[in-house]
């Protein structure tokens, strides 16, 4: 697999969770403190150091590779499919779109209702799930593939990076990143990658090897935008 | 336990048997079957794409 498929994949995915990670450390930065939010955010960000860590390696050395495509690529499908589902959803009218400042304003309306330790609570869970879910993609893809590990990381520290550097500068939600699309391209990938490890975890051989990668990506690209389609007519009839 | 189902699966009920059945197929019929082993893998995850678009939207 291309270095940068892993590297862009991880991006994305990464990006949109931290995006969602800093809309919460944000509204708990301006009603409880800064102090507060930032700590609750790296403990947060400690504990998922530790998860990455101590899982990717265990995974690599005593799981079977067979065995690990498997669960990976069940992992990445189930994951695949929930990003896919929320994206059709939204494009065809079913469900509202992300808003980050909706969120943001619901989120300070929450906060101002409890008290001050509720605040760390609020940005270490905000920044441990939203990482979790980048933890584990991470995970699968560098434990699929030998030497996508750095480009995985790569990805997900980048989008770290501009997303905080981001967060710090302007100090209010990212209403103009657009969300929808990302979390609509993000499905496909996972979705795509979960299908091509399970089926070679479970024996099957690809008609083109990884050349079979880009049609899988392909069918399944057709299928949401039909989808999509479909569901558009279903709502306005 | 409601919490992880949630995580993994985003609480869809069908997207878990969907796989679940793709697997089952093809390490049952993967040898008699040859490449449309293939085609059959790719296409009940791709019903199962259709089918979990039908569940409650959360």
């Amino acid at each position: 697999m291309n270095g940068w498929v892993a590297a862009g994949t991880t991006f994305l995915a990464s990006g949109l969770e931290f995006v969602e990670a800093a809309t919460i450390v944000l509204a708990v930065g301006y009603t409880a403190g800064w102090r507060v939010a930032l700590r609750g955010a790296a403990w947060a960000i400690a504990v998922l150091a530790v998860i990455t860590g101590l899982l990717g390696p265990a995974l690599v050395y005593w799981v079977p590779l067979n065995d690990l495509k498997i669960a990976i690529g069940v992992f990445l499908t189930l994951f695949g499919y929930t990003w896919l589902r929320k994206a059709i959803w939204r494009y065809s009218g079913r469900k509202a779109m992300r808003d980050e400042e909706a969120a943001f304003n619901a989120e300070i309306a929450d906060l101002r209702k409890h008290e001050q330790h509720y605040a760390f609570a609020t940005a270490f869970n905000g920044v441990l799930l939203e990482g979790l879910e980048v933890a584990v993609i991470v995970i699968t893809f560098s434990a699929a593939r030998a030497g996508t590990f750095l480009w995985a990381v790569v990805g997900a520290l980048a989008a770290c990076a501009i997303v905080t550097a981001a967060a710090a500068l302007l100090r209010r939600p990212f209403s103009r990143v657009p969300e929808n699309a990302m979390g609509f391209i993000v499905g496909i990938m996972l979705l795509s990658f979960g299908t091509f490890w399970s089926g070679e975890g479970v024996g099957l051989h690809w008609w083109a090897g990884e050349g079979t990668l880009p049609w899988i990506v392909g069918a399944y690209l057709a299928a949401a935008l039909l989808l999509i389609a479909a569901w558009k007519r279903a709502v306005r009839a | 336990m409601k919490q992880a189902y949630k995580f993994i699966a985003g609480n869809s009920r069908v997207t878990p048997f969907g796989i679940a059945l793709a697997i089952a197929l093809v390490l049952i019929f993967r040898h008699s079957l040859g490449w449309p082993a293939n085609a059959i893998f790719l296409g009940i995850l791709l019903a199962t794409l259709a089918a979990t678009t039908f569940e409650p939207v959360q």
